[in-house]
Parts: structure tokens; C-alpha cells; sequence
């Protein structure tokens, strides 16, 4: 009986607890809504043609500019894009488009959420430029966007675009920059959901010189990876390269230029520790002397900066050109690819991928894709979707395509993601400072 | 001086207990009286008979003369008039000293212009008690004698001095004068006769003196109601309501014409506020008799006016050379506040015994001490650094620089955590506490908490400045808190080593530190009050011998904590069923049932008084009782069970939890000590228990639709002080046992105690110097609403924020109204609408395309996104439609929601809704066709638009909000009826003055006052 009070006080302490931690309520302060946004594809303009690899035939589609908001089933797998640009439903699955104009050019681009930035790093303001940006504007209220403009002068004051709902604007390159030969494009827009496309076409007088898409990217890092670029040879002659690098800071930065290919990597001459003025838009031409491969650039600069290389190609028994992006770390995801056959180059130190193809005929396949530099692999002709199911960290990627018209360059990176809406909830703290 | 003659005039009523003392006096003079006659009106004593065997000739007059009336018959009945004549007039309470008449004569023999002159009137009992030296009139009527209360005679006021009147007792009057003036006004039959002839006398250009030379002792029996007051003119027998009376009649009869409104004012106005302070004293009867006064006189001019007249044929001056006898309204208001520091100072620094005990901080010697002391070695000095070796002062400074440490970040108006930006002044406060409709959210008709006007009040401190308060007292919260601890434990032990340290370590707790860096400031009101009230309820089986007064003081500061902290009430209720409990226990045993039925109902009595004393606040909780469980202000949670049972509340702002602090330790180590502690311990440890389950579950409120944890503050708050109060009482005596005794489990015991106290107090204190200041509540947080949306007062502003909670984040809105939270809108806010949440939601998920059209329909014009956001909710309100971009800046993004939305939203017979128009003057509104009107605000049946005169007829819309049928165009009037608001607070106030009233001390009727204390 002498311990018969301390029993008692731990066994209340206890139940207490017990008790306590038993009814205890699970309290969220906070939910969310998990949808994959929309994308948008680019309208053709007059004299191309452009079609949509769609992952589904029940994929909903509906046009910009018309008062129906209501997304519609394609009902095909090769959407053939008209003159006003498509919203797609296409959920976790990417489509991308491939442009041509008949003989001349071709190029390739995704259809993609809207963006609060994109960087251009491509294209020419000058007497040959016939290229266009487009901008569109898929939100349901009016849009501000700023355009900013570099060039070898350096930087242009920026021009502001006004959209209306649900509209597009498409700005011929030679108006804003005109004479600049080498420039890039920021577009960032005030409000709206806004996306942007460049088509870089060129010619003089009467001769094509081809054109491509140039696919934007993310803001300007301290390192950017291209991972695919074709090399290739005319006539027994390399076909060269030219990089365009833009420092968009107030300090000039310095770089350095690792080429991978499937012989090595190696450090280009005069790509060591090379300065870019700092918001002047420089090209360097690059002449590296392999044979026909593809290959990717790793750029490493002590300021944030972004960039592009510009090939010339000869595919099909048709010169052209092609702008390889700059892309991000890759991700698991799809792409739609119905149409055609990409080759997909990745970049990356050790490089493990899972993929599997899915084909017209809905019969999937396992791949898997490992090396070390460089890796490549080409999507068979019946290929529908290509689902990127395993992806080994820090490794990038980019798809050639070539066809009869021309050459072109699809960065491997989702067209939309999946977004977290955190949802609101009534506090009157918010008014609290 | 042997020209002159002195008849005296001695007038008895009743005055058996003091006439042989004043006969002696005057039959000792040493000039002696040429002649006498005594007056008695109806003596029903021995007074007569004394008269008698001294030999002095009676005229006897019926028992309701007035004293005017018989001194003008014994004058009628002395010899005809002499030419150096004198009248003494003579009092049966006042006796005069020997030499009295013989320096009144000495001082008027060389001043022929003087005809009345009147001794200095020492106290009967007490004669060194200065009562008079010559009297006057304050313009609100009230008898002016310049002197302080109970002032010491030791000859300050020595000396021959003009004066406006003497007092008739022991007054020596000149008969030609006294009778060409007529004598003493017989209206006036008792009190303020004096002043009034002594007007008459300067207004007729003669002068009256007094002469300290000359002394009398005067009783004041009928002043003092040691008899009864039997005058025929005297209402009710009532000695104050007869002084008043005359009072006010002395000033209209003989004042200036034209400063009659004024002086008619001001004794109105004087009546009042001394009947409303006699009241607040518990005695109506005198309060009555102030209303009376003036009622009765003023009911009947006739007699003034025929005063006038009389004083009028008189006259010779102008009645203003009087004003330099007449007090400036300056020096009675030096005076009356003197005297109310007087007695505040007596009332707050009355010695009591145990004052004179404590030591704290004057370390005088006791008497013991003093009679060891060798008195002819000098007295040691003692100097000042003595005082800085005290446990008590040292604590006392340590804690003052560790919070100023702790509030470097506080300086300045604070927000925080719980505590909303305050507003400008007190003002804001009484106008929120009195408003029935609180533009908050949506709109809220709840009525406003208490806590807001005794904030107010308590800002006075402050000049009304409610931001400087409530940072100085946040600053000084440890200090107070100290403080308070220190006074309920200091009664416990006269260790002071023990004391200090245990005050400290509650000023330290975590539940102060929670407090204070999170902006409770409703707990902290209990944190620092509830100390107070610890010696009150160790007396809680006494509760049948607690007086009214003490009930009613108790009541209140239950109430008052209460008003700062819900939860409190569930506290009381607790302890209120335990007391109870054990009162039936009791009966059980003894069968004293009549004991039974007074502590159930005194109990009850402290349990309902908080609800009453805090109406209609408190029939709001009592509506919703889970309001019960939210502390005052912006709601913030604990962080659960398994930290609230170490006596830690969690939550942001709050100790770790591996600062383990004492308080747990304390109370289960009490339960195994003495009886005393033990039983604290029981009920600080039941409020462990109690605090830490009500800590796991969650409650939404106060404006926001997101459950929160229970904050277990008051219950971990009030076991904190048990803790304090079981610790000093274990430790006081537990040294001389643990030294009398072997090592056992006490040394043990004592030993944890002591290491867990004294790291807990660094540890805490490391902490809150470092991490501190990063708490919550921080000054100068800027504001939410840009200035651009702050200016639109008359708009609804739907902000978008995203918040952080413990590193969660979330998404919030809420309606503005034009400005940011501000105190007590947290308190008064209103339930959320189901249909503006679906809207926001579908605005933030992409979905909303009509959310605009929805927001409209609630007079929502703007959409703010607060910086920062996430770009993606940007676009997704970019890609809703119905909203556009007004503005975009540093602090957010503004969107103005498209569509007709105001106010007042009209829809027309075609179903198209566009808002009204403002006219000229705020709340008319121009109505252009007929149709429905929706106000935009909440439901409410105080609602009303008036057109033409005559309210329209209301309804509540599908949305709930008040629609009204308007069937022609024209203006339309919005009015908001705060009729109920009203009728609550007045009967808040008149419970609240009731309770007042009985708890303030009880003044005494003159005649309960003792004749010594009177003197």
C-alpha cells in the first residue's frame, strides 16, 4: 500500500496521455488541387503546314479565339494544325509539333503550358530574317507581355505587347531588332497566360536558306547542357556549328566548352575559360572535326548565361539548319510521337534510361538505354508514345528528326506539368501583417 | 471695551450631553456676559433642568423652532437695545474658552466697521482639531472653510482675518446691525444661517472678522446627526437634506441676478455628481437627499423671490464684494484633489500587519532589534548597496534587463501572432466595443467583447495611445508577472531567497514566455490577476463567511479575466464542481444543511457572475460553447498533448519541448507533501490533465474555416501558479527537515527539483535572449492593403495570401474592408460564406469561370494577391476571365472583378443588376427604377432602406444577404438599427454598476462615525 499513491499518479499521467494521443484529431491546414495544365500549340502560318503528334484520339482540343471554352476529342493521333493556334488536354502526355514548309524547312517545337519566362536564344533581325515570334495569349483576360530584345549592339529597350483574350500576335523578327544579326528573346509576360514560338527562317532574295523552330528555354544558369547536336558532313566536308551565347547580367562572364561525343569529351581550342561580353548577344563558331554523329555541349560559366548552337544539316538530300536548345535536367514522362521518328540523344555522365513504346497498334516495349557521355536512340516508325519511365539524375536530353523538308530539334522535357493549386481556405490572418 | 455690553443668547435643543461643559465655560469667562438667556426648542432631555440650576432665564419654544426663530425671540425679549449692544450667540454644543469673549471684544473695540466676529472652532473631542476660522460658500453650495479634513491646529492660521461669515456658534453680532438686518433669515431654520447673514452683513458694508484669540469647542451634533434635526422646514428630519437645501438658497437669494442661471447649473450639476458618488457609497438616502434639496427649492421660487426682495431693501453694496470670500473654482479643485490623494493614499497605504512584516525590500530592525541595540552606540547605517544583496531586488533587476534583452525587437506598436495591429487611440475602441455592425468580412452584428473597453480604459495610461500600451505592456509583462507571483508567494514564506526565485522561474515559465512572444494578450491578463486571486480561493470552504463585498470584488475580477480569456470560464467551472463536490462530501458527514445551501449558492453565484457582468458577449459563447476553448484575438493553435502535459502549450513563439521546465516535476512531487501543497497540487495537476486533452482536439473561428489545435494556455497558465505556489510552500520549511533527517527520497526529490529548476532557468533564459526576439510579435510588420486598396473604405477587397504554417505553406483569403485586421476583428468575425469559399476555391483551381460573377454578387470589387505568390495561381487568374489586372507591384497584383458590384447592387425588372449611385450625403443611395435592391453585407434584421419615409419590406436573398423591394425611383435611405445593441450595453452597464456598487467600501452615515474620530 506504500506505493499505492504513486500508482495512482502514473496511472492518471498515463491515461492521459493514452487518451490524449487516442482522440487526438488530424488537423490539415492546408489542400490541394493536382491538375496538368493545358497546352498550347503553335498556330501555322500561311504556306506551312504543322502537325500535332496527339497521345489519345480522345485527347480534347479546342481552338484559340473561339468563345467555347469546351475541349473536344481530336479523334486522331496527327492533329494537322491550322492558322489559329490549338489548346490541348493532352494531361501528363507531351505532343510535340512538327512544322515544315514544303521542301524548304522544317522544325520542331512542343506544345506547352503557358510560362512566366522564356528565353529565345536564336534567329536573326537582318536582311534574310523572315522569321516570326508568336505569341498567344490562352487566358480569358487581357495580357501584358514585355519583350525583351538582345543583339551583338547589345540590349534593346523592351517592347511591350497588349493581347486580348484569348488571342495571338505574331511580330516579324525584323521589326524588333532591325539589321541585328544574331539576337535573343526574352519574353516576359505582366499578366496572362502567355506562351511564345519562334520560327527562325531565312533567305536571300529568292533562295531559301531553310528555317527551324527554335525551342525556348529556362532561365540563364550557371550551366546549361545541349545535349543533341548533328554533325554532319557535305560533300566530305563537316558541316560547321556556331554557338550563341548571351550573358543577359551586368558582368561579363567566362565560359568553358565541354563537347561530348560518342569518341569522348573534350575541350574545343579556344573554348577554355573564353569571355562573352556581357549583354551583347556573341556567336562562336564551333568546327569540331568528327565524323557524322551527334554530340552535346556542357557550358560552365561563372555567371548565369543562355545559349543555343546553330547546325547546318544536309538530310535527305535538303540543306537546312537547326537550332539545338539548351534543355533541362530530364524528368519521367511521355511523348507523343505518332508521325515520327525521332532519334532521342541523351547527355549526361552516366546515363540509365527506362523507355518504353508504346506503338499505333497499342503494343508496348521495354528499352532500356545506358552509357556514359553520350547515348542515343531512335523511335521506331510505328511508335506512338514513348514513356521515359526511369531517369538516371543529371542527365538531359534532346530528338533530332529529319526529314525531306529539313532538320529539327525537340528537347526531351515535359510540355506540361503537373501543378499543385494549393486551395484556399477563409483566414482572417491573411489581413494580419 | 468696558462701553460695550454682551447679551448672550444660548439656544438649546436636546442638549443634555454638552451644556454643563458650556455652561461652565461661560460662566468662567473672563469677561464676563452682561447678560444671558437660553432659548430651549422642546428639549425632551435634561436640558431644561441644567438651564435652571445655573440659574439662566428659559424661553421655552416649541420643538420645530428654527434656530433663527429663537435667537430673534430672545432678542425680542431682551431690554431695549444698548449703544455698544452685543449678541452672543451661543450654541448648547459649544463651549468657549475662557478668555473667548474677552479677545472677540479686544478685536472689535478698534474696528468700528466690524460688527460679527467669531471665534476659531476647535474640535469637541479632539481640541487640536482645527474645524473652523470664520466660513464661506462654494458657487455649488458646499460649505467652505479652507481648511483640510481633520487639519491640526498648531496656530498656522493664527490672527485676525476678514471673513465672510462666522459660524453662529459662539458669533458675537452687533444688535443694531443684527436687528436692521432683520436677524437671521427664518427660512434658513437650521445650517448655512450664518453664511448667509454674514452675506447680508458685507452686502449692507459692514465686515465680519474672525479671531483665533478666541476659542471655542464645538460638537456639531446636529451636523453629525448626534441629535435629531426636528425644524419645521427640515423634510424628512434629514440633517443633509436641510444643509443643501439652504445651501442652494443662500446662493440664489443672495447672489447677482444674472449669474443665477449659471449657479442654478452648476448646483444641479454639483447634486448630481454627489448623489452618483453617495450612491457608488452605498447611501441612497444621502444621494436622495441631494436631489431633494435642490428639487424642493426649486419647486418653490415664491420664497427665493421674496428673499431677494428682502436682501434687495438692505443692500447698500453690490452682493459681488463678497467674491474675494467666495473660493475660485481653482482652489476648490486644488482642494478636492488634494483631498482625493489623501484619501487614496490612506486607502492604498494603510499600514497593515503584514506589510509591517514584510522585509522585502525595507530591511528595517525590529522592535526586538531596537531594544537589543545598545542606544548609546550610534545606529548603524544602512546603505544602499544593501539592498542590491536582496534576492528579491536582484531578481527583480535580472528580469528587467532580460526583457529588455527579449523585446529588442518590440519597441514600437506590435503585432503578432495573436495580437491584430492595434488602432490609433481608445477612442477606436469604445467606437468598435459600441457599434452594432462590424465591417468585417462580410459584415457582423456580434456584439463586441469586453475586453476591448477595459483596454481602452486601461490606455488612459497612456494618454489613450492603445498602440504605446499594449507595448509596454508586453515590454514589461516579465516584470509584472514577477511581481504578481512574488506577492502570492511572499505570504507563504519569508524566505525571500525562495520567493525571488520561485517568481522568477514564473515569469520564465513557458507558458508566460508562449504568452508574451506570441501576443496573448488575454492570457497574460490571467497570467498576471490570477496570482491575486490564490489567497481568495485557499479560502474556499470559508466561502459562507465571504461578505457581499467580497463576492461582488470577487465577481468582478473574475469577470475582468474572464472578459480576456473564455477558457477561464471553464477553469471556474471546474473548480466551482469540485468545490461543490466536496461541499455535499461535507454534508454527508455533518447534515448541515443550511451550510450546504450557502455555499451551493454563493458558489453559483461566482460561477454566474462572470457570464453576467460580461452580457451580451457571454450569451454569445453560451450560444456557441466551443467559443469557450479560443483565447481573445487571432486564433493559433498548440502543438498537442505529449508537449501541454510538460506544461508547455506549443505552438509558434513557444519553448522547445526539451526545455523541460519544472512545473510537471513540481506538481507530482507536491502530491506527496504537506497537506497544503498536496491540495494544490491536486487541482494544478488536475489542470495539467485537462489542458493537455483539451490540447488534442481542433476548433475553426474567429474568422477563419481551418480547424486549429486548442491553445491549453489558462489551464496550463493556472497550474504554472500552482506549481509556484507548491514549490515555495514544500521548499519554505524542507531545509531545517532535510538537515534533521537521513538521506531518503525527500533529499532526492528536492535535489531533482532543484537541478531541473535551475537548468530549466538558464536554458530558458539562453533561449529567449537569442530566440526571443524572432517570435511572432514583432514591431513594425508593415501593412497588408496597399495604400491604393486602403483608401477604398466603401469597397470589398478579397485577399489572397500565402502562408507558412510550420513550414507548411497555405493559401488564405479573406475580405477587406479598406484596412488590415485591427484589434477585436478577430472576435467579432463572421462565419464564412459557402458560396464565396466555392468561388475563391474555383479561382484558385482553375476551374472558376464564373467565380467572378459570384464575387460580384457579394460587392467584392477587388481580388488581391498578396507578395509573395506563386506565379502559377497569377496565371491561373489571368485565364479565368472576369477579372482584370488594375495593378501590379511589390505587394501583389491587383485585380478588379468585372460586372456590376457596389454597396447596393439594383436589379431591374429586365434582370439586369447594376450598382447604386452614393448621393450627396453618405447612406442615400439614388435609386433610378424599380426593383430589387441587395445589400451586399450580411443578413442582419437591423437592415432597413427607407424610402419616402416608410421601410421597404426585406427579405433575405438566396445568397443571404437582406434584399428589398423598391417600387419607384427616387432616393433610398440604408440604415443599420442599433436599437438592441443599445438596450444590451445599458443593461451590461447597470449590472456592471450594480456589482460596483457592492463591491466599493460602504461609506458611514455621520451618526455610525464615532465622536472621537469626529472630534
Amino acid at each position: 500500500m506504500k506505493f499505492t499513491r504513486p500508482l495512482i499518479v502514473v496511472g492518471i499521467l498515463a491515461l492521459t496521455l493514452t487518451l490524449s494521443n487516442l482522440t487526438k484529431v488530424a488537423v490539415t491546414s492546408n489542400e490541394f488541387s493536382e491538375n496538368y495544365p493545358p497546352v498550347v500549340c503553335p498556330a501555322t502560318p500561311s504556306g506551312e503546314s504543322s502537325a500535332v503528334s496527339i497521345p489519345s484520339t480522345q485527347t480534347g482540343s479546342r481552338v484559340l479565339g473561339k468563345k467555347s471554352n469546351i475541349f473536344k476529342p481530336t479523334r486522331t493521333l496527327r492533329l494537322m494544325q491550322g492558322s489559329t493556334p490549338t489548346i490541348l488536354d493532352t494531361k501528363n502526355m507531351t505532343s510535340p509539333v512538327w512544322q515544315i514548309k514544303k521542301g524548304v524547312w522544317a522544325g520542331a517545337t512542343l506544345c506547352s503550358a503557358p510560362s512566366i519566362s522564356q528565353w529565345f536564344v536564336g534567329g536573326a533581325a537582318d536582311v534574310t530574317s523572315k522569321g516570326k515570334l508568336l505569341i498567344i495569349n490562352s487566358g480569358l483576360s487581357d495580357a501584358i507581355v514585355d519583350v525583351e530584345i538582345w543583339s551583338e549592339s547589345g540590349m534593346r529597350p523592351p517592347k511591350v505587347v497588349t493581347l486580348k483574350a484569348n488571342s495571338s500576335v505574331l511580330q516579324s523578327l525584323d521589326s524588333l531588332d532591325p539589321g541585328a544579326k544574331r539576337i535573343a528573346l526574352h519574353i516576359a509576360p505582366r499578366s496572362g497566360r502567355i506562351n511564345s514560338f519562334l520560327v527562325d527562317e531565312r533567305g536571300r532574295g529568292l533562295r531559301a536558306l531553310g528555317g527551324d523552330m527554335v525551342n525556348a528555354s529556362s532561365d540563364p544558369t550557371r550551366e546549361i547542357v545541349i545535349p543533341a547536336i548533328p554533325q554532319m558532313k557535305r560533300s566530305g566536308k563537316n558541316l560547321g556549328h556556331i554557338l550563341r551565347v548571351l550573358a543577359p547580367g551586368d558582368v561579363d562572364a567566362r565560359i568553358s566548352v565541354q563537347l561530348t561525343s560518342s569518341k569522348g569529351s573534350f575541350i574545343p581550342v579556344g573554348f577554355d575559360d573564353r569571355m562573352i561580353k556581357a549583354g551583347v548577344v556573341t556567336e562562336i563558331a564551333l568546327n569540331p572535326q568528327l565524323a557524322p554523329t551527334v554530340f552535346s555541349l556542357k557550358i560552365t560559366s561563372d555567371r548565369p548565361i543562355v545559349g543555343s548552337v546553330y547546325s547546318s544539316t544536309y538530310a535527305e538530300s535538303k540543306s537546312d539548319f537547326v537550332w539545338s536548345t539548351a534543355t533541362p535536367e530530364m524528368k519521367s514522362y511521355s511523348l507523343a510521337v505518332s508521325g515520327l521518328a525521332p532519334q532521342l540523344v541523351f547527355a549526361g555522365e552516366k546515363i540509365s534510361i527506362s523507355i518504353t513504346v508504346l506503338s499505333t497498334k497499342k503494343k508496348e516495349k521495354k528499352f532500356t538505354i545506358s552509357g556514359e557521355g553520350i547515348a542515343s536512340f531512335k523511335v521506331p516508325d510505328n511508335a506512338r508514345t514513348v514513356n521515359f519511365v526511369e531517369v538516371s539524375p543529371d542527365t538531359y536530353g534532346g530528338a533530332l528528326i529529319a526529314t525531306q523538308s529539313g532538320y529539327g530539334f525537340l528537347p526531351l522535357n515535359p510540355g506540361s506539368e503537373l501543378t499543385r493549386a494549393l486551395l484556399p481556405s477563409a483566414n482572417i490572418r491573411v489581413l494580419n501583417p | 471695551m468696558s462701553s460695550h455690553r454682551v447679551s448672550g443668547i444660548l439656544v438649546v435643543h436636546d442638549g443634555a450631553t454638552w451644556l454643563p461643559e458650556v455652561v461652565a465655560s461661560l460662566a468662567s469667562q473672563t469677561r464676563a456676559i452682561d447678560q444671558i438667556v437660553a432659548v430651549d426648542t422642546g428639549s425632551q432631555d435634561f436640558s431644561p433642568k441644567l438651564l435652571k440650576g445655573a440659574r439662566i432665564p428659559i424661553i421655552t419654544m416649541p420643538r420645530d423652532t428654527g434656530f433663527g426663530a429663537a435667537v430673534a425671540s430672545a432678542v425680542e425679549k431682551l431690554p431695549p437695545a444698548h449703544s455698544q449692544e452685543w449678541l452672543w450667540i451661543l450654541h448648547d454644543d459649544c463651549a468657549p474658552d475662557p478668555h473667548a469673549l474677552e479677545a472677540l471684544l479686544t478685536a472689535v473695540a478698534d474696528r468700528p466697521n466690524v460688527v460679527m466676529a467669531g471665534p476659531k472652532l476647535l474640535g469637541w473631542h479632539d481640541r487640536t482639531h482645527l474645524l473652523e476660522i470664520g466660513i464661506s460658500i462654494a458657487t455649488n453650495g458646499a460649505r467652505w472653510t479652507g481648511l483640510e479634513e481633520s487639519e491640526y491646529d498648531q496656530g498656522q492660521h493664527d490672527g485676525i482675518a476678514d471673513v465672510l461669515a462666522v459660524s453662529t456658534a459662539g458669533a458675537l453680532i452687533r444688535r443694531d446691525v443684527f436687528e436692521e438686518l432683520g436677524g437671521f433669515d427664518q427660512n434658513l431654520e437650521l445650517f448655512r444661517d450664518d453664511v448667509d447673514f454674514g452675506w447680508r452683513v458685507h452686502a449692507a458694508g459692514h465686515s465680519a472678522i474672525v479671531v483665533t484669540d478666541a476659542i471655542a469647542y464645538h460638537a456639531q451634533a446636529s451636523a453629525t446627526e448626534r441629535r435629531e434635526v426636528d425644524v419645521k422646514g427640515a423634510l424628512l428630519k434629514r440633517p443633509l437634506l436641510l444643509d443643501r437645501q439652504n445651501a442652494a438658497y443662500v446662493l440664489l437669494a443672495n447672489a447677482t441676478w444674472w449669474l443665477l442661471p449659471l449657479l442654478t447649473l452648476q448646483l444641479l450639476g454639483s447634486a448630481l455628481i454627489r448623489a452618483v458618488g453617495y450612491l457608488f457609497a452605498k447611501l441612497p438616502g444621502y444621494a436622495a437627499d441631494e436631489i431633494l434639496a435642490i428639487g424642493s427649492l426649486l419647486v418653490k421660487p415664491g420664497e427665493l423671490i421674496k428673499a431677494r426682495k428682502d436682501r434687495k431693501a438692505t443692500r447698500l453694496v453690490s452682493a459681488r464684494v463678497v467674491s474675494t470670500y467666495i473660493p475660485s473654482r481653482g482652489r476648490q479643485l486644488r482642494m478636492a484633489i488634494d483631498r482625493a490623494i489623501t484619501a487614496l493614499r490612506e486607502f492604498l497605504l494603510k499600514p497593515t500587519e503584514e506589510s509591517l512584516q514584510d522585509e522585502s525590500v525595507l530591511d528595517l530592525p525590529t522592535e526586538k532589534e531596537l531594544e537589543d541595540e545598545d542606544l548609546l552606540t550610534p545606529v548603524a547605517t544602512r546603505n544602499w548597496s544593501s539592498v542590491f544583496r536582496k534576492p528579491f531586488v536582484i531578481s527583480l533587476i535580472f528580469i528587467f534587463v532580460l526583457t529588455l534583452v527579449w523585446s529588442r525587437n518590440r519597441f514600437g506598436a506590435v503585432s503578432g501572432g495573436t495580437l491584430a495591429p492595434s488602432p490609433n487611440g481608445a477612442r477606436d475602441l469604445w467606437e468598435f466595443y459600441f457599434a452594432p455592425w462590424h465591417e468585417v468580412g462580410l459584415g457582423s452584428k456580434s456584439a463586441s467583447p469586453l475586453w476591448m473597453p477595459l483596454l481602452a480604459i486601461a490606455s488612459l495610461v497612456t494618454l489613450g495611445n492603445v498602440a504605446i500600451f499594449i507595448s509596454l505592456f508586453f515590454v514589461f509583462a516579465p516584470v509584472l508577472l514577477f511581481l504578481s507571483a512574488h506577492r502570492m508567494v511572499k505570504k507563504v514564506s519569508e524566505n525571500r531567497f525562495i520567493t525571488a526565485s520561485a517568481a522568477l522561474l514564473y515569469s520564465l515559465s513557458p507558458i508566460s514566455i508562449s504568452a508574451i512572444n506570441t501576443g496573448r494578450i488575454g492570457l497574460l491578463v490571467v497570467l498576471v490577476i490570477s496570482p491575486f486571486l490564490v489567497a481568495a480561493s485557499l479560502e474556499w470552504r470559508e466561502i459562507k463567511s465571504f461578505s457581499i463585498r467580497k463576492m461582488s470584488t470577487l465577481s468582478l475580477s473574475l469577470a475582468l479575466i474572464f472578459a480576456f480569456s473564455p477558457p477561464f470560464f471553464l477553469a471556474l467551472l471546474f473548480l466551482t464542481l469540485a468545490a461543490a463536490t466536496a461541499d455535499i462530501v461535507q454534508w454527508r458527514k455533518d447534515a448541515d444543511r443550511n451550510t450546504l445551501q450557502a455555499h451551493l449558492l454563493r458558489r453559483s453565484l461566482l460561477l454566474i457572475s462572470p457570464i453576467a457582468l460580461t452580457i451580451p458577449w457571454s450569451l454569445e459563447l453560451l450560444s456557441s460553447p466551443k467559443k469557450f476553448l479560443i483565447e481573445i484575438g487571432l486564433i493559433s493553435s498548440g502543438s498537442g498533448p505529449n508537449i501541454a502535459i510538460l506544461a508547455n502549450p506549443g505552438g509558434l513563439g513557444s519553448l522547445p519541448w526539451w526545455l523541460i521546465s519544472p512545473v510537471s516535476i513540481v506538481l507530482v512531487i507536491a502530491l506527496f507533501s504537506i497537506t497544503q501543497a498536496r491540495q494544490v497540487s491536486a487541482i494544478g495537476g488536475s489542470f495539467i490533465c485537462i489542458g493537455t486533452f483539451a490540447s488534442t482536439f481542433a476548433v475553426a473561428g474567429k474568422g477563419t474555416d481551418t480547424p486549429n489545435y486548442i491553445y491549453p494556455g489558462v489551464f496550463i497558465g493556472l497550474a504554472t501558479i500552482a506549481a509556484t505556489y507548491c514549490a515555495v510552500v514544500m521548499l519554505d520549511k524542507v531545509r531545517e527537515r532535510l538537515i534533521s533527517t537521513h538521506v531518503n527520497y525527500r533529499h532526492f526529490a528536492v535535489s531533482a527539483l532543484v537541478v531541473v529548476s535551475a537548468l530549466y532557468a538558464i536554458t530558458s533564459t539562453g533561449w529567449i535572449a537569442i530566440q526571443g526576439p524572432q517570435s511572432p510579435l514583432q514591431s513594425a510588420k508593415g501593412e497588408v492593403l496597399p495604400p491604393y486598396l486602403a483608401i477604398e473604405t466603401q469597397s470589398k477587397t478579397l485577399v489572397l495570401r500565402e502562408r507558412s504554417v510550420s513550414a507548411t505553406p497555405s493559401l488564405n483569403y479573406y475580405i477587406a474592408r479598406g484596412s488590415d485586421v485591427s484589434l477585436g476583428d478577430a472576435d467579432v468575425a463572421p462565419s464564412e460564406v459557402a458560396e464565396i469559399e466555392l468561388a475563391v476555391t474555383a479561382l484558385a483551381d482553375g476551374s472558376g469561370i464564373s467565380s467572378s460573377k459570384s464575387l460580384a454578387n457579394y460587392g467584392i470589387t477587388y481580388i488581391f494577391l498578396k507578395s509573395p505568390f506563386q506565379e502559377s495561381l497569377v496565371q491561373t487568374i489571368d485565364g479565368l476571365g472576369g477579372f482584370t489586372r488594375a495593378s501590379s507591384t511589390t505587394a501583389g497584383i491587383v485585380w478588379k472583378v468585372s460586372g456590376a458590384t457596389g454597396n447596393l447592387i439594383l436589379t431591374d425588372a429586365s434582370g439586369k443588376s447594376s450598382p447604386l449611385k452614393q448621393g450627396s450625403t453618405p447612406d442615400v443611395y439614388e435609386v433610378p427604377t424599380p426593383g430589387v435592391v441587395t445589400l451586399t453585407e450580411s443578413y442582419s434584421r437591423s437592415w432597413h432602406l427607407v424610402q419616402n419615409g416608410q421601410r421597404l419590406t426585406r427579405i433575405k436573398s438566396e445568397l443571404g444577404l437582406p434584399q428589398f423591394a423598391v417600387e419607384g425611383p427616387g432616393d433610398v435611405l440604408l440604415i443599420h438599427d442599433g436599437s438592441v445593441r443599445r438596450g444590451w450595453v445599458s443593461l451590461h452597464v447597470i449590472v456592471l454598476l450594480t456589482y460596483i456598487l457592492f463591491a466599493l467600501p460602504s461609506g458611514r452615515r455621520k451618526r455610525e462615525i464615532s465622536e472621537r474620530e469626529l472630534a
